[in-house]
């Protein structure tokens, strides 16, 4: 990321920060898509982020932490997003998943398994699970950037891992079995 | 563990899957929000992330509060009030919002940025010369009720509106000595003796630059802060940077009218 370009933002620079906006929103993107698992709620939360990174560039004391920087408030965002989803309907939006199954592998054959745990996760469980397996983040670098004690993080990777593999399992036992028999 | 190897492998094959790039609609729609929408001063969020941190402890204190509350509406009982007039009443925290400045009251070209009502950040916001730890030790001053802070933007400056009550002017007296001394001492806000000047019962201008207005040590910047105490209430007004010294003069004016206004009123 442009240094000059975040520092010429904190400064109120807005034309800076449209470049910087366009340069990071696919990657706040992705994340949010896969926290909240629903392309409008991802959009939302990308749009609530870039508006929360404009109004608090001032306290960004490092420009070269940026982006690590960007994506705790899409954390946030993700999370706001979430509780007004859950006042709102008091229940998920249920994703087609006909349509993003993309398994040549035949890994997992039924994502909808996986998908429910999922979703029965927290934002704060989500957001550590995507940082480390989709933005393949350490711990100790989920605790940084997420501003939290590295117990927590391990503590819900812990759980939101339990919870993800017994799902996963769960899917992949008639496979397993078959291949003891 | 190879079966735990497996499920990591399908799990970050599962959470692979998905958009990778933002329709721009969400990014022209967040910048045209942002074109409304100034950019917060660092100072403001420095404020906002020490009260977060301050809130373990408000549950308590704010339960203390309660309590002085309730024995504050029996002590005319049985303390006699001694107020700065004889005409003149204590006032109560409740009245406090019409004394510190708000949108009503503020100039004209200012934006109303920030409100404080929790007493027990609202007794600390003006300590300097105190770690966060020793803030959180802080005993609570004799008689303290609750307070209100308001902040506001200007063109170029920014400003401050404190007040703080006490279940009586005595305890109110007690108090502002500390707060003299943070105003005054490089520990503090490093402004030197105050000017004395004749508002309420009395108080002081510190006027000077400060590097304490973030909390930590930073680059100087001008401030002129007015303390006063009027009958049972600490009063603050401040403004940094480029404010205007006779626009600050008629704003504390204006507070300590308010609050002379009110303690004149029957209850």
């Amino acid at each position: 990321m442009d240094r000059s370009l975040v520092e010429q933002a904190q400064r109120g620079d807005r034309e800076a920060f449209q470049a910087l906006a366009f340069a990071v929103s696919d990657r706040l993107f992705a994340t949010a898509h896969r926290i909240l698992r629903d392309f409008d709620a991802a959009g939302d939360a990308l749009q609530g982020a870039l508006v929360r990174i404009w109004r608090d560039l001032a306290s960004l004391r490092d420009p070269d932490r940026f982006e690590a920087w960007a994506h705790q408030a899409l954390v946030h965002a993700c999370h706001d997003q979430l509780r007004r989803e859950r006042r709102s309907t008091a229940a998920f939006r249920i994703v087609d998943t006909d349509s993003v199954v993309d398994d040549p592998a035949g890994a997992v054959t039924n994502r909808e398994e996986v998908e429910r745990a999922f979703r029965r996760l927290n934002a704060d469980q989500r957001a550590v699970i995507v940082l480390q397996y989709y933005r393949e983040l350490s711990l100790p670098e989920i605790a940084e950037l997420l501003q939290v004690p590295l117990g927590t993080v391990r503590s819900r990777a812990h759980y939101a891992k339990r919870v993800l593999r017994a799902a996963i399992e769960a899917d992949a036992r008639p496979a397993i079995v078959e291949n003891v028999q | 563990m190879t079966v735990e190897r497996d499920a990591d492998r399908r799990l970050r094959a599962w959470i692979s899957d998905g958009a990778d790039r933002a329709p721009e609609r969400f990014v022209w729609a967040a910048l045209a929000e942002i074109e409304r929408q100034p950019q917060r001063p660092a100072w403001r969020l420095v404020l906002d992330g020490w009260a977060l941190r301050l809130r373990p402890a408000a549950g308590i204190l704010a339960a203390a509060a309660i309590v002085l509350v309730v024995l504050d509406a029996g002590l005319p009982l049985i303390v006699p009030n001694v107020g700065p007039g004889a005409a003149e009443r204590d006032l109560t925290l409740a009245e406090l919002q019409a004394v510190v400045l708000w949108e009503d009251t503020m100039p004209a070209g200012w934006t109303l940025d920030n409100l404080v009502t929790n007493g027990d950040q609202v007794r600390l916001i003006p300590i300097r010369s105190m770690t966060d730890t020793e803030l959180q030790a802080l005993a609570v001053p004799d008689g303290y009720l609750g307070g209100r802070y308001a902040d506001f933007s200007g063109p170029d400056s920014v400003f401050m509106s404190w007040g703080t009550v006490f279940a009586r002017d005595l305890d109110a007296a007690a108090a502002m000595p500390f707060y003299e001394r943070e105003m005054a001492t490089a520990a503090g806000w490093g402004l030197g003796p105050g000017t004395g000047f004749e508002l309420g019962d009395g108080g002081f201008i510190y006027e000077g630059p400060t590097t304490r207005l973030m909390g930590d040590p930073g680059e100087p910047v001008p401030a002129r802060i007015y303390l006063w105490r009027h009958g049972n209430v600490l009063l603050a007004m401040a403004g940094w940077f480029a404010y205007n010294p006779v626009e600050l003069d008629a704003v504390a004016a204006g507070m300590d009218q308010r609050a002379k206004t009110l303690a004149r009123e029957a209850r």
